[in-house]
Order: structure tokens, then sequence, then C-alpha cells
């Protein structure tokens, strides 16, 4: 079909990727072949049968099954012995928590059915996440059900090795506990390693614990840190903290590397708060303005107004360089010597230096100077941690303080973050202690030292004494561990949790263990029990339950003068799932006090001139893998890249420039030498990225993980540095290509809509001129039939695609809601990831620098579905409330319905995967009992969340009323953090979807076919003068 | 040799065709068989006694009724009600009873058994008013459970197809 007649084209050209944009003849063939690959060339190679043989073999199959088919297969009931109480078979209950997958400590509602966990959800009352949630914490559930896990504790026969008998808990408690004897009778050293540990209760554990030896401490280390942010404040100000960002209260945002979008210490709730001032409309048209300066091109960079590609080197300079603009041309006053330090970072040193226009600094330096006190600088993913990443911070921190900002923006003095509290300076000093032979025990818990620091570590283990893992997935360090005493999940435990300070949320369990494992804390009561070592807290507590109350009790209770008995206390706050300290005390939202900088500290720690090299090497952290502790996690394994769109791998970013320098193309294996060492892996062309730049994602190349996530990917943690914290950015090093191949199994170009108008974005200066700008060519068209009429409700959706910042936290939703099955990695390579929603990632402009836009792409059940009239078997219908229905007991398979759908939204079985494949038992315990699990040869597609339509409908018909807006959210919806995502009934006028839908900016997706989808999208704007304008 | 070789051919197409046409017809009646199913259960637990003979109220058992989709087999605890007390001489009971002390679950047999890619809400009906009778007739009058009801698709769309009943007749009513 020659699309470039009949379609209406975009007016702004979009592109997928490169190879569409250069018009690459192997994409145009792509695009124009309905499936990726079929299942007949696959097998051709296996010498299998072919399609004619097969078809009568099916034949004969069928005629044979069917006739002996009198009976229905017999099936048991076995009704419980016990009936708890609060299970009613077939509804759900939900339980407040909070989210064990990272330390961000988001509050979370589990949906369990028949006493088993089968959803995540984010915590309305939660004042953090505020009900929503990010892909990795949606992706938990099936870290509960993970087959790979520990089911039992059991001593290692030798270090270096897994492997050995199994203990039980009594043996395991004497073993540890008789040496653990001999260590306090000698007075022996005795260390927790940890990651950041956001539970004040288990803290206090933990100090309980140590406080038996004479020589006990914890230590707490992150692979992904905030270390510097943490060092510079106490440098500036004095005080030890990792601050609380403020961005729902910033109009300027000055982004330099902190992808706080994406995996920057709480992105959950800094999405929350950034998309809250990115909400426009026809009365209220008026934007935060974001600018990142970037050298890995992240989720946050690619929803930013301004977006400039820097050398990671030249981060320092650019934030130095904006300071000193601020000082010299907008009357912000400082000491004489700084203002005479900052004269040597001019604007025009740095750009040119990284090869951008100078007068961005002075326009970012207006725009700050203009919204003093409403504006944000920040830095310090990985890509910021440079061997100047402190003097950046500390840069960081005078601009924030000249601007005011500090006090407004920045909480520096209420409720403080206690999230990612890691330090690598603590690690390495004990690892120089271990490696001297002075430790006689290390305990660890949730980290995984053999992983991230790898080569340090083994060597320091081997004069070190006991080591003990408490991990609960089978990992690297196990294997260096004497006994292995699995945790268990955060979906079975007790716990609390304080991610901000006066914030304080409880963990409950929601299923008896899966495995045969015990709690950490309850490990550490009952090892210093059987060893009689004597801490009173610890041998008064019966158990960890019990302790965590007592420490409720004496605590928060009595901090806060609770006047309810503690009892009703501690019922209503493990119903709400959280105590929220702060507002109790005068209130979260209220600014705190600014605080005065100390000195001059930059002054001390200016920047050192970095190495010229070729190539510039940063790391940087992926939203799904993040520091690579749930690889083993299929979801996320095969949850697309939000801005590469590769599965299953990571890869060496290259830019545009690198790639035509050296002529790679994406797959092409380099070799990258990094201060002596060398790594290999494919390159991929990413746009945007500068030309001297290189990034490699975090968190890959687990080599002890599990099934699923071992040996995807190449571990960078090994070439991470320690400098008073982690180095992860700015290495000089060569690149050269091997000549060898490696299939990325990339799926943006995959279901292209080639070049038509899908996306819609306009300036706000466009949009302030005019309400429809970017959408001028909208329009309703008309039909020659008669409508159909909706008597009740219909359903329908809207997108805004200004607060979309693509995350892919609906991604993973849908899948844990609809039993989205994994296909794994070959079988995204061959085109059939079976994602209900995706989100599509759009450039626009340059290659060197362009705009992004994400859009989700679901089903859109269009009133006119082309995919309905030609279904043969009517398999595909519309009901009465505008859904067009997929049936698969209907379903024959012939994929029409997804050669006509022009959305390429439906999806098609090719394989049983729900019970070949990725999943395993007992992970399809996590499935949903009222969705059908698919099997091979039916489509499917989005629903709509029709099982959750069904329920409140139920529940509206009991009162006698219509569906209304609040009574449910699809799956998407509900946890997107960024609140794109409306749905509703349209046939009320009231509802907040018909609100939106009518809104100037709205659109459908390929309007012009006529085929009236349901859902509408809302324009992008951009907050800039000029879309064209990079 | 060629003509040979067609013969074969033709036979078995013809084979094929004749096995398809079998099965086809064979197919087209196997969802009913299973209507009258009344299999022998583990416990040979009486309706009429129970819900005939002491008009014992259905939900007083399949409590969850009205709350759920569905209906459920009572657990154990609930049969123990009584039968801590009641009969507690027969065998069957004491079968019961030992299950019960034992935290053992007796695997009764599924009689109204509907494809996995069906949701029934027994809710709903009994929200709408339809009688338990309806679907699994005279209950009380049976002294083994026996399916009444052919529970096929078409039979369920026959009754939503009532105007009196005004009930939904989209496929997502039932499948999704």
């Amino acid at each position: 079909m020659d699309l470039s007649k009949s379609e209406i084209k975009s007016k702004k050209k979009y592109w997928a990727s490169l190879r569409q944009l250069n018009d690459d003849p192997e994409f145009v063939e792509l695009a124009h072949k309905e499936f990726v690959s079929s299942p007949l060339q696959e097998d051709s190679d296996k010498g299998g049968l072919d399609r004619r043989d097969f078809m009568k073999l099916m034949a004969a199959s069928t005629a044979l099954a069917s006739s002996a088919c009198f009976q229905k297969p017999m099936h048991k009931i076995l009704p419980y012995v016990n009936q708890p109480e609060e299970i009613t078979f077939g509804i759900p209950n939900y339980y407040a928590s909070t989210c064990g997958e990272c330390a961000t400590g988001c509050g979370i509602l589990v949906k369990t059915r028949e006493g088993r966990p089968i959803k995540v959800e984010g915590n309305p009352d939660h004042p953090m996440n505020k009900g929503a949630l990010c892909a990795r914490g949606q992706a938990s559930v099936l870290n509960l059900y993970d087959p790979d896990r520990y089911r039992e504790a059991f001593g290692n026969a030798k270090r270096g090795t897994q492997g050995g008998s199994a203990l039980t808990p009594a043996e395991i408690d004497k073993k540890i506990s008789e040496k653990l004897k001999a260590i306090k009778s000698s007075t022996g050293r005795i260390r927790i390693l940890t990651g950041t540990i956001n539970s004040p209760s288990t803290l206090k554990l933990i100090n309980d614990f140590l406080s038996q030896f004479s020589n006990g401490a914890h230590v707490t280390y992150d692979p992904i840190s905030s270390e510097h942010i943490i060092h510079a404040q106490e440098l500036s100000y004095g005080t030890n903290v990792l601050p609380r960002y403020r961005f729902d209260n910033a109009e300027v945002i000055v982004s330099i590397d902190a992808d706080f979008l994406g995996t920057w210490i709480s992105p959950v709730e800094f999405t929350k708060q950034f998309t809250k001032n990115r909400k426009v409309n026809d009365k209220h048209k008026k934007m935060s303005k974001l600018f990142t300066f970037e050298s890995a091109m992240t989720l946050t960079g690619s929803n930013a107004d301004e977006r400039v590609a820097i050398k990671p080197n030249d981060s320092v300079n650019v934030a130095l360089a904006i300071a000193n603009e601020l000082v010299s041309a907008h009357g912000i006053s400082t000491d004489s010597d700084t203002t005479g330090a900052l004269k040597a970072f001019s604007a025009a040193k740095v750009a040119a230096s990284s090869g951008f226009d100078a007068k961005v600094i002075s326009k970012v330096a207006k725009e700050l100077a203009e919204a003093k006190g409403k504006s944000l600088v920040i830095a310090g993913s990985p890509q910021s941690q440079t061997e100047n990443s402190l003097s950046l911070q500390l840069a960081v921190n005078l601009i924030n303080s000249l601007l005011q900002n500090d006090g407004q923006t920045i909480d520096g003095t209420g409720s403080t973050s206690m999230q990612n509290q890691g330090s690598y300076e603590e690690l390495a000093k004990l690892f120089k202690e271990m490696g001297e032979g002075k430790v006689d025990a290390l305990f660890i818990y949730k980290s995984n030292p053999a992983y991230t620091m790898g080569f340090e570590f083994e060597k320091a283990v081997a004069k070190t004494g006991l080591i003990v893992s408490f991990n609960d997935h089978k990992d690297e360090t196990s294997s260096f561990s004497d006994f292995i005493v699995p945790d268990h999940h955060a979906l079975e435990n007790w716990g609390d949790a304080q991610p901000q300070k006066g914030l304080f949320s409880l963990v409950q369990p929601t299923i008896r263990p899966v495995y045969n494992t015990r709690s950490f804390q309850d490990s550490l009561i009952a090892i210093s029990k059987a060893g009689g070592l004597g801490s009173d807290r610890l041998s008064r507590a019966k158990d960890w339950h019990e302790y965590l109350q007592t420490n409720w009790r004496e605590t928060v209770f009595k901090d806060y003068s609770i006047a309810v008995p503690f009892d009703i206390f501690w019922e209503s706050t493990l119903r709400d799932g959280v105590f929220d300290g702060v507002s109790k005390k005068g209130g979260r939202a209220l600014a705190t006090t600014a605080r005065q900088l100390k000195g001059q500290p930059l002054l001390f720690h200016l920047p050192k001139p970095a190495k010229i090299s070729d190539y510039e090497l940063v790391f940087h952290a992926q939203v799904a893998q993040y520091d690579g502790s749930s690889a083993n996690n299929p979801w996320l394994q095969e949850m697309p890249d939000p801005i590469s769109r590769v599965t299953w791998d990571n890869y060496v970013s290259v830019s545009p420039k690198t790639s035509t320098a050296l002529s790679l193309k994406d797959g092409d294996v380099v070799k990258v030498q990094i201060e002596g060492k060398t790594i290999e892996l494919p390159a991929l062309v990413q746009p945007g990225l500068h030309g001297s730049v290189i990034a490699i994602a975090l968190g890959y190349g687990r080599s002890v993980a599990g099934e699923v996530g071992t040996g995807i990917g190449k571990n960078m943690f090994p070439f991470v540095k320690t400098n008073g914290g982690p180095v992860m950015s700015g290495f000089p090093v060569t690149m050269k290509k091997t000549g060898a191949n490696y299939y990325l199994a990339n799926i943006q170009e995959h279901h292209s809509m080639e070049g038509r108008a899908i996306v819609k974005d306009a300036s706000l200066s466009e949009y302030k001129r005019s309400s429809n700008a970017g959408n001028e060519e909208h329009e309703e068209l008309t039909t020659l039939w008669t409508d159909y009429e909706y008597k009740g409700h219909r359903w329908g959706m809207t997108i805004d695609q200004n607060s979309c910042t693509g995350c892919g936290a609906c991604v993973i939703a849908c899948q844990s809601e609809n039993n989205v099955p994994v296909v794994g990695k070959m079988g995204v390579a061959r085109g059939r990831i079976m994602h209900w929603i995706r989100i599509d990632r759009y450039y626009s402009g340059t290659p060197d620098n362009p705009h992004v836009s994400h859009q989700p792409m679901l089903c859109q059940h269009c009133e006119n579905a082309p995919c309905e009239t030609v279904c043969p078997v009517l398999a595909t219908v519309h009901d009465e409330e505008g859904l067009n229905t997929q049936i698969y007991n209907r379903c024959v398979g012939t994929r029409y319905c997804a050669n006509n759908c022009p959305y390429k939204v439906r999806r098609f079985n090719w394989y049983d995967y729900n019970y070949s494949g990725q999943m395993k038992y007992p992970q399809t315990l996590a499935q949903n009992p009222e969705v059908t699990v698919r099997s091979r040869g039916v489509m499917e597609k989005c629903s709509f969340c029709l099982q959750r339509i069904v329920e409140a409908k139920g529940k509206a018909k009991n009162l006698g009323r219509m569906v209304q807006d609040g009574d449910m959210q699809t799956a998407c919806q509900q946890t997107c953090p960024g609140e794109a995502i409306t749905f509703g009934n349209i046939n009320d006028a009231t509802s907040e979807v018909v609100r939106n839908a009518k809104d100037a900016r709205a659109y459908h997706v390929l309007e012009d076919l006529n085929v009236r989808p349901s859902i509408s999208y809302l324009t992008k704007i951009r907050n800039t003068e000029n879309t064209e304008q990079a | 040799m060629n003509t040979n070789g067609s013969a074969t051919s033709k036979l078995i197409v013809f084979v094929l065709v004749m096995f398809l046409i079998a099965g086809g017809i064979v197919y087209a009646l196997g969802p009913a068989k299973n209507q009258g199913y009344a299999p022998i259960q583990p416990i040979p637990f009486s309706h009429k006694l129970h819900a005939g003979k002491y008009g014992i109220d259905c939900r007083y058992c399949h409590y969850s009724v009205e709350r759920s989709r569905h209906a459920t087999v009572p657990p154990e605890n609930v049969c123990m009600n009584c039968h801590r007390f009641v009969k507690t001489d027969s065998p069957h009971i004491k079968n019961l009873t030992e299950h019960f002390n034992q935290g053992k679950p007796i695997a009764w047999i599924k009689v109204h058994d509907l494809p996995e890619f069906t949701y029934f809400d027994h809710k709903r009906h009994i929200a709408r008013g339809v009688q338990c009778n309806m679907c699994h007739g005279e209950v009380p009058d049976m002294e083994r459970i026996k399916q009444f009801a052919p529970l096929t698709m078409g039979w369920c769309v026959n009754c939503h197809r009532q105007p009196q009943y005004n009930a939904p007749t989209t496929c997502d009513t039932c499948h999704r």
C-alpha cells in the first residue's frame, strides 16, 4: 500500500528510529510486512513439518480428539477446612503495606485473592506516591513467587561455589551463635552490611544486635548512590542529609544529569510532583520549564523542554558557568572570593568544550533568576558522578542558595529523605578491614557486593571469618557465604518504613511464606537468643512482630502523643498503611526553613581538569533493572527501555556522529577499553547523545541470578571506582569495532505506523496563541450510517501526552492485571511481544538533539473497528457499551484482525506462553483469576480492564445508579505517576473523560481513517518558544 | 505407479473427511453431555435430607452466593457447626470429623463445571431475584446432587434473550 497518497502526512517529521529517518531499505521492508517474522521461516531450519503436513495432522487429530470427548474431564473442589473469616471466595482483600522493591518506600495496596497476592498497587493515602507506583514496584509481586528464591537455609560446603546441606532453623541458630559467642568473648569484630534500610525498627534491631559485641558496626552501601549529595550538604550547610526535593513548588527546573523522572532517589513521587505543573487547558496555559544538561539520554532528558547534550566531565563546568552567569549578569551577589573563583568558568568556555550554544547558559540563568525561590537545580545520577562529583554538588548547592530555593523547593531541615543513604566510603573502609583480616563475622542483608564490587569483595572475603548471607534471592554473594539464611519477601514479612523523616508506614504479611524462609529480623533475634548473647531488648522480644510493635509503642506512639490506646492506633495505622507524622505536627506542605551556606566549601573543592580523550564513558541506571537486584524478574527483563526500546540486554549507546565515524550499526559489537580493562558489547545508535560520549546501563550481567536473569548483558559495576564516593562517569576510553554482530531485541520499529500524524506537539507560545496549536487538522469526521445509540454506559479514555513521561509503569501494571505472558528475547526479536499497552517513543528534529515524544498505545476500541469486519468467526465484536471485545473461546487464530488493525495493538499467542517459557510455577500463582489465561492460537488485546468494569458496574447497580468517576480505574490509569490517563463513561456529560475529550488539544490517532477510536490523545505542549528549536 | 499414488491419496483424503464429519457431529452434541451428571461423591451428602427434610436454607452452606460470583462448596467448619453434635456415630460423619481434625479438605467432585473462559456470576443473578432452582433444579429432592440444566451457552443465552429479564447478551458479559 502506498501510504503517501492516501494519508494525511504529518507536517513535522517524526521518526521512530534512525533507520526510519534515513529511509533505510531494511526498515521500509519491515514496515510493510505485517508480522516481523513468520513461524514458517522459524521452523524451516529445524527440519520440522511443513505447513501442509501440519494441516493434515491437525485435521486428523481434531477428528480423533472430538470423537473421544464424550465427557468433560473431572475436576475436584477442595474447600477450606476452616475458612478464614475475612476471605470470601472470589472477592479480593486489600492490605496496605510498603513496597520492598527498593529503599524508596512507596506505600502500596496488595490485592490478594484466596490468600495470595496477585497485584500490587500504590496506596492512594500515602502522601509520597499518592496511589502511583513504578514498573519495578508493579513487578515486585512476581519476585515473591520467583522459583529461584532460596527455599530453605543452608550451609555452603565451600566458598566460591553454591551448594551444601540444608539446615533447620535450630541448627542454623546453633551453628552461627556458637561462632558469635567465640567472637564475643575474644572481643572480635562483627559487621552487618546492608543496602539502605529505611525501616526504623530494623535499624534499631540491628543496633541492638550489634550492641552485644564490643566491636560491631552497621555498614550501609548502595550500588547506585547519592553519597556525594549528602557529603556536599554537610560541607555546604553542616547537615548530613539527603534533602527532599519539591518539584511541585518549582517553576524552573534545571537537571544536570539527574534522572529524577526515571531512576533518581524517589522517581514516582518526583513524577507526581513534576507533572502537577505540566497540566494545561484552555483556562490554564501555564507550565513549569525543565532544562536538562545530559551526558546519557534518559527519561528525564526525553521530557525536557530544552535538552543540552554534554560531555560528562563538563557537567561541573555547566553548573559553575550557570552560577557565574547568575552572579555576573543577574545581580545576585555572593562573597568576593566565590565571585572571583567563578569567573574562570565562563559560559563560552564550557559551551565550546561540549559544543553547544553558549546562549543556553545565559538563558537558563535568566529563567532561574526570574523564578527566584521557585526554581530548582539538581544533579546526582550516576552520569554526574565524575571525579568532580563533589564540586558539582557544591556548585548546585551554591546556585540553589543564591536563588533562595533552599527551604522552598529543597527541604533540608524538615522531612528530609531517608532513601538512598548508602556510602561507598564506608564500604571501602569495610573492605580494608576485611582485607587485613580484622573482621571476624560479616552479615549481609539486601546487598550483593559480590556482583557490584566483584573482585574487591572476593579479595576481602578471603581473610574474613564467618560470612552469613540473608538475601532472599539466588545471588553472587551467597556463593561466598558460609551460611545462607534466606529472608522473607517483603510481601511475607512484618516491618515498617520511614522513607522521609516523620513519614511512617507499615509492612504487613499478605501471604504465608511461599518457601521455608525466615525474616532477617527474626533470624537476628533467634541467633542472639540461641547464643544467649545478652541484649535485653532482643531476649525480651518474642519475635520480630512483637519487637516491631514494642518499638512503635516506644517511639511513634509516644513521640506524637497519640490520644487513642496503642492497639487502636496500631490497627488503624495497619489499615491505612501510613502514619504521616509531619502533617500531624504542622504540615508537610509547608516550606521548611532556608539554611545558611557555611563558608565557601566550593573554593576548597574546585574541579580538577579532566583528562582529554576521544570518548568519555558514562554509566547510567536503567528504569527496569536499576541496580540489577531484580534481574530474575521476566516482566522487567522484557520491559522495553523507555528510550532505546531494547529488551533483554544492555549495550553501548553511541551517538549518531560516532556511528558514522566508526561506521557502526545497531548490533555491531564494539570493544571498549577502560583504563586497561576491556569489555565487548553491542552498539546501539542513540540520537541525542553527545558526539564524544558512550553510555552503558548498569544492572546487567548477573552471573548468579536464576534461570531468567543469569547472563543477560554485561556487568559494568566492576568498572566503578571509589573516590570518597563512587565514580561512575567521565572515564576516558577508546572504542574499536570488532566486526562481530549481536542481535538486540529492539521493538520500536515493530508495529510501525509509518509517516502518519500520530504524535502531535506544539510549543507553549503557540499554544498560548491558539488552543488547538499543533492540532489544527483535528476534525471529527461524519459518517453516512446512523450511529449506534448507546443507552447505558459508553467507555472512553483520554491520554494527556503532556503528563506522560514514558516511565513504563502502565506496561507492567497491565501485564500483572491481565495475565500478559512473557515471550523471551527470541520471541521479542520475532515481533511477538505480548504487551497490551506499549509506550511508543518518537523523535522529531535532528538526530543530534531530537525532541522526544512518548505515546502510550493500546487498543483504541474503535467505533468502526477494522478488526471486527474481517473476523470470519465473529470473535471480535462490539458490545453495548462501546468496547471492542475479544472472545478467546471463539477465536480460531486467523490473525486477519491484527492485519487490519491500523494501531498494531493486537497480539497473537504463537505458543502456549503461559505454561511453557519464561513463567514457571509458582509464578503462575500471581495470575489474576478474573482474566482468562490465553492459550496458543488465539488473538488478544487490551480489554479496557473489562473485569474491573464488570465489578464496578455490579457495585453501582446494587446502589441503583450508573458507574461514576472514581468507581473504577483501569490498571494503567491506576498506576500512572503522571495521572496522564483518564477513563470513564462518555455518556456522562459531567465525567472527566468527557471534559478532557472536549479539550482543544484532543485528537484521535489516525482520525482520517474514520475508525472513530474511543481514545483521545491530548497534544503535547513543550515549554519552548518554538518546537523546531533544539 | 502414478495412478496408484493418487488413489492412495484420494483414500486418505476420504478417510480424513469422514473423520472430520464424524468429529463434527460428535462435537455438536458434545457440550450437552453433562446434563444429568451425578457422580458418586466421597461422602454421600444428601441434599434431600438437609435442604428437603430439614429445610436448611441453601445460603446457610453456600453462603458466599450473594456476595461473590462463586456459590462455593462450604468449608468443613460449616459442616462441623452441626456435626460436632449431630449423628456423630455415622461412619461418614466420622470420616468428615477425621478430615476436619487432621486439617485435610474433602475432595468433592465438581458437578457444575463451567469452562475457565466463562465468568458466571452468582451474585448478580441472586440480586436480580433468580431462584436457585431455575438453574439447579429441585435440589431438595435430590439424594445425590445432579446437574439439572445443560449449562451450555445456548441454554444461558435463551434466558438472557427473554425481554422480561432485560439481561445483557454481549459476549463480554461472560467471556473476558
